[in-house]
């Protein structure tokens, strides 16, 4: 056109946000918000474009889409990473983290723990941004996991990672990597005997209505965090930094709640569709679990090292502190 | 956009370019013009993460084994035993592979697999008994899809993922579109037979399909082993793959010795060349899916042609259309994550029934699988038969006129999509 | 001359070992992983990794050698149907054009290579370094460029009409 200033003042960029959830889970409640938030601070110099359901990539390929500069920012489940920073299984760790959602949200957002893991992104070439949990960790089985009797030999799904494997032979299961889109048929034809997920995940896939039993364990948390192409943010100017980053502590507050609303909604959906037996984990049988799954530490630290085992050091205090 | 893209690939596959490089040189050069802010080394990621899935596993497994048992007596003996029960009928034996293929891909899952491990054994057969080539391929890779529908189907369940429909509903919705298919492919098979007054045999009797069975009795333990060992949880459809090429070799090398030790290296041979030519075809497309993704291609169309407010009728019409084309050229998996978060929140508004939506969305990704250019099973054809890949579609347009019938009367008369799920819930 | 003979013959027996053995390979693992949980109650947590790494060497090498072959799927109708001066000219384009664009893809590899081997990943259970795997796909690529130059320049110097590197069509 023949550009006043005024035009080139608003003259939009398009960041675009890749993630593996598909629409109407937590990640997508995430990036929406993080869409609305970012257009409403840069007032028009910014459009976010999203990209669900790994549409671009799943995992390492969706990492290696951000490296390569195809996407401004990732949505990134902690596990993804697990075999380029080894250090993130330790946020896999089973009954570790608390059963307070705000306590973990605190531990992710202000922890000293978590900004060691961020130092290790960066060494990767990757902005660290923002930490949230998606979920607590829960069991759906087709015999009740209420003792560690019923757990031996329990072919149990798990991804394959080392310390996810280690949680549940310390507990005497049979963990059984099994490909996520595989896992319904494989429930439904008894190959293997349970699986772990989030409430949203164990709903979104329909775990429910070839399992028998779920147990509301919380026996752990699925962190990820809001990665950005390093290029991209160094060319960012400080002021625009400030302004990204200054949408996340209501971003934070904002995901605690709708995640929460979003597990009792679905939770709800479960219930009122199927005949799935739903238990909660007695706290005595909890402490039992907890107990036996202590040696996994020491295996996270066999895994990754001094540096592992200061990491775990400083979560284990972070918790302590805002307990 | 679109039209450099497409029309790079089909004038690279018309000069005979192979495949593969066709279909990477096309989004290669989309990058290059459009995106050149791009690192053009995700195409190397891309093609690597296209064959990443570990239920590919199962496609050279199924070669392996089909090459051992077609090499030894096992295949021979299993035919044997169903031409003494239907060679008598007109189109007996094609009858007999639209069977086969729709029992096997219901177990295996896998449309590819069905294509190898039925197809291999029966091509021949069906060539003795006097079929030209190209039917045979139709008849194979198209009864092949049937397998889409019938339970367990990962393409159903992708669909459920996507829009939070009920995979058991879905599963039962879908064995009533399957057996419509099994019964009008069957029936197109008997009057073609018929027409051209294919060769008949005689009716065996008894005492000689006592023989054959007897024959049959250690071949037979192939399809009881893989239906077994799926339906009591000992294994996987993938492993179910590997465990039927342990049995080929028991039966063939140890027992019947049809087959020697040192037949397995090149039969190993042949099944990888084979595997190479089919993945590096399903990794070069992921790179072209990719591409389409990242332009927004689909949104834009769909948002041109949809308009405000449109009717069911008309929904529905243009999810198949949509469906169809896109299926054409790029992978199934790939169209229902794409398209399905674009018509299912218009779908709902019209008052679609979620499962009636996805028995049309499934129906269309078997289709899309015998339509070229893109096509897995045609692909395997061509790999595993050897034949030039003009030679393997040419039988396919009865089939696909079939599927297209069955298309339209779905759209009119939702009763065809979902009468099994009405009579279970 | 003797000599490039004699090292194509020698890369086009370990093309083969490699394909072969992979395939074998896989049944391995699937029916170890089978019988190792059926029969001892442990999964085989490898066995994915594993299988993944067999699959991209397969269709790495193997297109190679599908490519030393003239094996690889193409729409010929039009290519068998033109009188064959034209269709020795349709192959020394085919092979050139296909030959340059695998050699980019080699260099496009190469990058990858070393985009991985600085992340350092690692597969998670058996911890093999990714960037060895990769090393295939790079091999895939050179090996495929050799043999369309291979290809191309017998189609120049012969009066056959070359598709693979062996014979003539
Ligand atoms: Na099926
Ligand atoms: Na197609």
């Amino acid at each position: 056109g023949n550009g006043t200033p005024a035009d080139e003042q608003v003259e939009t960029v398009v960041w675009k946000v890749a993630f593996e959830e598909i629409e109407g889970g937590t990640q997508d409640l995430y990036a929406k918000k993080f869409e609305e938030l970012i257009e409403a601070k840069f007032e028009g110099r910014v459009d976010v474009e999203l990209y669900p359901a790994g549409q671009l990539g799943f995992g390492s390929a969706q990492i290696e889409l951000l490296k390569a500069g195809g996407v401004e920012f990732m949505l990134n489940y902690a596990a993804a990473v697990a075999t380029t920073i080894p250090e993130t299984q330790v946020l896999s760790l089973n009954f570790m983290f608390s059963e307070d959602p705000e306590v973990n949200m605190k531990v992710l957002n202000n922890g000293e723990g978590v900004k060691k893991l961020d130092e290790l992104f960066l060494a990767n070439d990757m902005v660290s941004l923002h930490w949230h949990n998606l979920g607590f960790m829960h069991w759906t089985s087709n015999r009740p996991l209420d003792s560690m009797d019923n757990f031996k030999g329990f072919k149990m799904r798990t991804m394959a990672s080392p310390v996810i494997i280690e949680n549940y032979k310390a507990l005497g299961a049979n963990p059984t990597p099994v490909p996520f889109m595989e896992v319904y048929s494989s429930l439904q034809l008894k190959m293997i005997d349970g699986q772990e997920n989030p409430i949203t995940a164990i709903q979104e896939m329909k775990f429910y209505e070839v399992q028998d039993y779920l147990t509301l364990s919380k026996h752990g948390i699925l962190p990820g965090n809001l990665v950005a192409n390093v290029g991209f943010w160094n060319g960012l100017s400080d002021e625009d930094k400030e302004l990204v980053r200054s949408v996340f502590p209501e971003l934070g507050e904002y995901i605690v709640g709708a995640q929460k609303n979003l597990t009792e909604e679905r939770l709800q959906k479960i219930k009122d569709s199927s005949e799935i037996q739903v238990v909660e984990l007695a706290p005595e049988i909890r402490a039992i679990y907890a107990e036996a799954s202590l040696p996994v530490r020491d295996k996270f630290i066999e895994e990754t090292g001094e540096r592992g085992k200061e990491i775990l050091d400083l979560f284990l205090k972070d918790l302590e502190i805002y307990k | 956009m679109v039209i450099l893209l497409c029309s790079i690939m089909v004038v690279f596959l018309i000069l005979g370019f192979p495949m593969f490089a066709s279909m990477i040189v096309a989004p290669l050069a989309m990058m290059l013009v459009y995106f050149s802010s791009l690192d053009l080394v995700l195409i190397i990621q891309q093609l690597i993460a296209g064959i990443s899935p570990f239920v590919l596993l199962a496609v050279p497994m199924f070669i392996f084994a089909a090459d051992i048992m077609s090499m030894g007596h096992t295949s021979n003996r299993l035919v044997d035993l169903v031409q003494s029960f239907v060679g008598h009928i007109y189109g007996g034996l094609a009858i007999t592979t639209v069977g086969a293929c729709t029992l096997f891909g219901a177990i295996s899952g896998s449309t590819q697999a069905t294509v190898i491990a039925i197809g291999k054994p029966m091509r021949d057969n069906l060539l003795r008994v006097g079929y030209r080539d190209s039917d045979v391929q139709g008849l194979i890779i198209s009864s092949a899809n049937i397998a889409l529908l019938i339970p367990p189907s990962i393409v159903m369940i992708m669909y459920c993922v996507v829009t939070g429909a009920s995979v058991g509903e879905l599963f039962i919705a879908g064995i009533g579109p399957g057996l419509l298919l099994f019964a009008s492919f069957a029936a197109y098979n008997y009057f073609h037979a018929r027409k051209i007054d294919l060769p008949r045999k005689d009716k065996a009797t008894w005492v000689e399909r006592a023989k054959i069975f007897r024959k049959a009795l250690l071949p037979l333990g192939f399809p009881t082993l893989i239906i077994g060992g799926i339906y009591t949880g000992i294994f996987s459809p993938t492993e179910a793959a590997a465990a039927s090429v342990l049995y080929a070799f028991i039966v063939e090398v140890l027992i019947y010795r049809s087959v020697k030790i040192s037949d397995m290296y090149k039969l190993a041979l042949s099944t990888g060349v084979v595997t190479a030519l089919v993945f590096i075809l399903i990794a070069s497309g992921q790179i072209f899916s990719w591409v389409i993704t990242y332009a927004r291609i689909p949104q834009l169309m769909t948002a041109a042609l949809l308009g405000p407010a449109p009717s069911a009728i008309k929904i529905l019409v243009l999810v198949t259309i949509f469906y169809f084309i896109g299926c054409m050229f790029v992978d199934q998996a790939v169209v229902i994550i794409i398209l399905t978060p674009i018509f299912y929140p218009i779908a709902m508004k019209a008052g679609i029934d979620p499962i009636h939506l996805g028995i049309i969305v499934t129906l269309q990704s078997a289709i899309g699988s015998v339509t070229p250019p893109f096509g897995c099973n045609i692909f395997t054809a061509c790999a595993v038969f050897n034949k030039p890949y003009i030679e393997v579609i040419k039988g396919l347009p009865p089939y696909v006129i079939i599927f297209g019938i069955i298309s339209v009367l779905m759209i009119f008369f939702p009763e065809v999509a979902l009468f099994f799920r009405n009579i279970a819930m | 001359m003797e000599i490039l003979k004699k090292i194509d013959k020698i890369m086009c027996k370990i093309e083969e070992i490699l394909v072969a053995s992979s395939i074998l390979g896989m049944a391995v693992i699937l029916i170890g992983n089978v019988i190792s949980r059926s029969f001892f109650n442990r999964s085989w947590e490898f066995a994915e990794e594993l299988g993944q790494i067999l699959i991209i060497i397969v269709t790495f090498i193997g297109m190679s050698y599908a490519v030393r072959k003239g094996k690889h799927i193409r729409m010929s109708a039009v290519f068998d149907a033109v009188p064959l001066k034209l269709r020795k000219i349709f192959a020394i384009v085919i092979s050139f054009f296909t030959g340059g664009s695998m050699f980019f893809l080699f260099y496009l590899s190469i990058n990858y290579l070393m985009d991985v081997n600085k992340s350092g990943r690692m597969t998670p259970v058996l911890k093999i370094p990714v960037v060895y795997v990769v090393l295939f796909v790079c091999a895939g690529f050179l090996l495929s460029s050799l043999h369309y130059v291979n290809i191309f320049i017998n189609n120049i110097r012969k009066k056959e009409v070359y598709i693979g590197t062996e014979e003539p069509e």
